[in-house]
């Protein structure tokens, strides 16, 4: 009864202009009647009334508690659900006054806009309601049918403006047209500007840039279109092994994971083929088949026509790597480093990332940054067309190109996390519920500090541990579900794996996992809030003023700086491992629910120390989320227990949205699984087996 | 639902490239076209018949994103047959069947049946891969190959149900154990003779692959 037509209301006046005003009201009509199963109960939710009776003369929220026992009741009135979400969310502190949040709004909204901006200078199409059509043809390939998006297409070729690095990218296109248009035998040399090899040569490109503007005179930004002349000349010539160790973290690249062992097949590749000829042979074709990885791609542009600029092009890569990070050639850390070069430079810069070529090192981390982030660009379009789609509200692409500005803004300014499936599954909702893109990226962004672990590149391991808690919580809560479990071998739990990564929103239909979500965050803003959480929203008042001075903010960043680098850089790169140990170190600085920490800037610095590890340790598993799984396992006991004979049949039930969830009951159950685990959990203080569970429990005891 | 085997398929590949497409018009013989993203694993199944005999496919459709790949390869375990899809408007796609394959050859049983799937052949305007290199590509790496088009539906059966005879010839030749479930098949009750092991026990090896 989950989904089915319950998205139908969603068409909303064809949702042709995004009047939100109009939208939640919408919403409002329809969720309120049509939802709710049991009427009688509509009235225990967060009315507007009695939330605009909550705040005092000056604005403050007064009797947020009382608001929050409503929202777990019922949820929150769809008409003041944008408002209410920020709080519960934490972009607010509860006793900011009505005046600091005005302030504060607008800083966000300056700050977002200047980061649209900084985005724009990649890729002209962000902000500007259209798809960034990076690759061009490519979005066709996924939305086929409907849309203008040859005329979009067009556009963002005709879109060459001054801005550099569009023309760069509006090279790139012309490349690929003629890729796709003309036959092949030219392929190998274009080949690199294709789709995810484009990442590559871009990336190829922009080292070669970056190497340049090095060495050429300051002046030369890497994306002047000299610079950019100069580096597609180099860019074949670009070494492809060496630049390769320097981009690590690249999803092309990382996909395949064993560097070593790309490594060697290079080798393998290379001594097959045993010379550069054969490479430089119009047989492209035969040479692009051969390729068995992405190393080869890359080498493939070193191969190319290494022929003439082969000597300077091997010093500049001998610097290049050295320059960006100094680092040995281990692709995990140089990425990481890198990475944290990088965020480390936006926060401290935020203006003018691009263009700051005082040292080549800047240069070229930036360098590398765009590149990345150009791909994670045309990754999020290709993803987001597919988001939702269902919703008619995402039949205008002005909506859909909402999402994307918003995911590849996010992916700037965390590029340790950057973007990966799922969340957009998770913006979404904020899209559609915020007028203003601002207003919606910082909710998504304080979502995002929950579940962050979720998404790193290494593999949604925030979500695994959250698995391995919920096994636990069955062992403690449940035997029978327990030992079901364990009977047809669900050990792994695998089949709640998107429920916890997307939050229920592929199990429910739109309204309902909006619900769902507002009283899981109440939940748990409610039962793990501490005493001190007063004091923490002190702090972020604190914070947040200065956060309005922007220049403090900034230095502040430049000066914790190096100590962030290096602390993040080690954190960053060994996943699970590290991420445990700081946990212990760190977590104590964090404010867990509200989830703010200093600056917003520094706050990014921050991300890889502070918030994941403790979330991954402490927090993944006390979340109600968690509960809410087994509490759908437990509310569908004789469903599952009965019609459940493997795993696989466990997978098709869930994927297949067979189960009951129903919201409300969900949550009640979830609270109450919640307070029996660790009731239990602390009776039997056997904690000490399991240091992960010991840890997941402390927070409420 | 007797059947007299049943083979688990999974189907692996780039993001985007139309897996789920093509496991829908396996399944339920409609094509969608935007279909939504694939978070973790999904699951599809549908009856087909060789020599006669009633075999269930049992299909593992999985997420192409790379940050999922933990999740995925618990999945190749216990799987008779792969179908590894690429685009063929995407070069990209077709560049990465290596690093698929690898991780196919290192995480499946070495008997798997693949069937490399160049899809989406109804845009043959915007091809960016010969079909020759695909073909190459395979005969390379001992695949079978076929292009594809979910949307059209060409092919689409062809190719499940060639790998279905491909996985089916190893029965008859002996290559496959059937009584060892890790190797993606089952022997069911419809059709065939009394199996040994045919009891409904897969739980035994997707619980050994979900670590």
């Amino acid at each position: 009864m989950s989904s089915g037509g319950v998205e139908k209301p969603w068409r909303c006046g064809k949702a042709s202009s995004v009047n939100l005003q109009r939208m939640s009201s919408i919403v409002r009509d329809i969720s309120d009647p049509c939802l709710s199963q049991s009427p009688r109960k509509v009235s225990r939710m967060l009315k507007p009334e009695k939330w605009r009776a909550s705040f005092d003369s000056d604005g403050k929220v007064l009797a947020f508690h009382k608001a929050l026992r409503l929202i777990i009741l019922g949820g929150v009135d769809p008409s003041i659900r944008p408002e209410v979400w920020e709080f519960l969310l934490g972009c607010y502190a509860l006793d900011s006054t009505a005046e600091f949040r005005r302030q504060l709004r607008k800083a966000r909204r300056d700050r977002y806009s200047s980061l649209i901006r900084q985005c724009q200078m990649m890729n002209s199409s962000v902000g500007t309601g259209s798809l960034a059509y990076v690759v061009g043809s490519k979005v066709l390939d996924i939305r086929t049918s409907s849309k203008d998006d040859h005329g979009r297409e067009g556009k963002t070729e005709s879109r060459q403006t001054s801005i550099d690095s569009t023309s760069r990218l509006d090279n790139f296109q012309h490349l690929e047209n003629d890729c796709t248009d003309m036959s092949q035998s030219r392929a190998c040399q274009r080949e690199g500007f294709i789709d995810s090899d484009d990442l590559v040569s871009v990336r190829d490109n922009d080292v070669g840039a970056a190497c340049d503007s090095s060495t050429l005179p300051a002046s030369s930004t890497p994306y002047t279109s000299g610079s950019q002349e100069v580096g597609r000349e180099v860019n074949g010539s670009k070494s492809g092994i060496q630049t390769y160790f320097d981009f690590p973290p690249l999803p092309v690249t990382n996909l395949f994971e064993k560097n070593e062992e790309d490594r060697e097949e290079y080798n393998e590749a290379d001594s097959k083929f045993s010379t550069h000829d054969t490479f430089q042979t119009g047989d492209d074709r035969m040479h692009s088949f051969r390729i068995t990885n992405n190393t080869d791609i890359v080498m493939e542009q070193t191969d190319f026509p290494s022929n003439g600029v082969l000597s300077p092009t091997s010093s500049e890569i001998e610097m290049s790597p050295a320059n960006a990070c100094g680092t040995v050639p281990q692709p995990q850390k140089s990425a990481s480093k890198t990475q944290i070069v990088s965020s480390l430079k936006i926060s401290s810069i935020p203006e003018s990332p691009l263009r700051s070529a005082t040292s080549s090192r800047e240069v070229n981390v930036s360098e590398e940054r765009v590149s990345e982030w150009l791909w994670t660009l045309h990754r999020i379009v290709v993803d987001v067309v597919r988001t939702d789609s269902h919703l008619e509200f995402y039949e205008d692409s002005r909506n859909l190109a909402r999402m994307s500005d918003i995911l590849a803004v996010y992916a700037w300014v965390d590029p340790a996390t950057g973007y990966c499936q799922g969340m957009s599954d998770l913006l979404s909702p904020f899209v559609v519920l915020f007028e203003d893109n601002a207003d919606a990226f910082w909710c998504f962004e304080m979502l995002l500090r929950r579940m962050r672990e979720n998404f790193q590149m290494e593999g949604p391991t925030g979500v695994m541990n959250q698995l391995q808690v919920l096994w636990h919580i069955l062992e403690v809560t449940d035997r029978e579900m327990f030992a079901h479990l364990s009977r047809i071998g669900a050990e792994s739990l695998h089949f709640a794996f998107r429920m916890l990564l997307v939050l229920f929103r592929r199990e429910l239909s739109f309204n309902d996992s909006l619900r769902m979500w507002e009283m899981m965050w109440a939940a748990d803003f409610d039962e793990s809030l501490q005493d001190n959480l007063e004091e923490n929203c002190l702090d972020l008042l604190v914070i947040h003023d200065l956060g309005e001075f922007e220049a403090d903010a900034a230095l502040e960043a430049i000066n914790n700086g190096s100590d962030n680098l290096e602390i993040a850089a080690q954190s960053k790169h060994g996943k699970g491992e590290s991420i445990s140990e700081n946990g212990g170190v760190k977590s104590a600085s964090t404010r867990p629910f509200c989830g703010l920490t200093k600056g917003f800037w520094s706050r990014n610095d921050r991300v890889p120390i502070c918030s994941s590890p403790v979330s991954s340790t402490t927090k993944g598993g006390d979340r109600l989320s968690v509960f809410c799984v087994a509490a759908i396992l437990i509310i569908n006991r004789h469903k599952v227990i009965r019609e459940t004979h493997s795993f696989d049949e466990m997978i098709k039930i869930f994927n297949d949205n067979m189960l009951k969830i129903n919201v409300r009951r969900c949550i009640r159950m979830a609270i109450k699984l919640r307070k029996k685990y660790f009731y239990k959990l602390v009776k039997s203080k056997s904690a000490a087996r399991d240091s992960d569970y010991c840890d997941a429990s402390s927070p409420t005891s | 639902m007797s059947y007299a085997y049943l083979f688990k398929y999974i189907i692996i590949g780039d993001t985007g490239v139309g897996k789920s497409c093509l496991l829908l018009q396996f399944t339920d013989k409609r094509f969608q076209p935007v279909h939504d993203l694939t978070i973790g694993v999904e699951f599809g199944a549908r009856m087909i018949t060789i020599d006669n005999k009633p075999i269930k496919l049992q299909i593992w459709d999985t997420a192409g994103q790379e940050s999922f790949r933990s999740i995925t390869r618990s999945y190749y375990r216990g799987a008779a047959g792969a179908l590894l899809v690429y685009d063929i408007t995407r070069r990209e796609t077709f560049n990465h069947l290596a690093s698929w394959l690898e991780d196919a050859r290192q995480h499946a049983n070495a008997n798997m049946t693949i069937m490399l799937i160049g899809n989406k052949c109804d845009l043959a305007h915007r091809r960016a891969v010969s079909t020759e290199e695909g073909e190459q590509f395979a005969k390379e790496h001992g695949l079978i190959f076929m292009e594809a088009s979910a949307k059209t539906a060409q092919n689409v059966e062809e190719a499940f149900i060639k790998t279905a005879a491909a996985i089916y010839k190893k029965i008859e030749d002996g290559a496959l154990d059937v009584s060892n479930e890790s190797y993606g098949i089952k022997v069911g009750y419809g059709g065939v003779q009394g199996p040994p092991g045919g009891r409904d026990g897969a739980p035994a090896q997707s619980g050994g692959c979900c670590n």
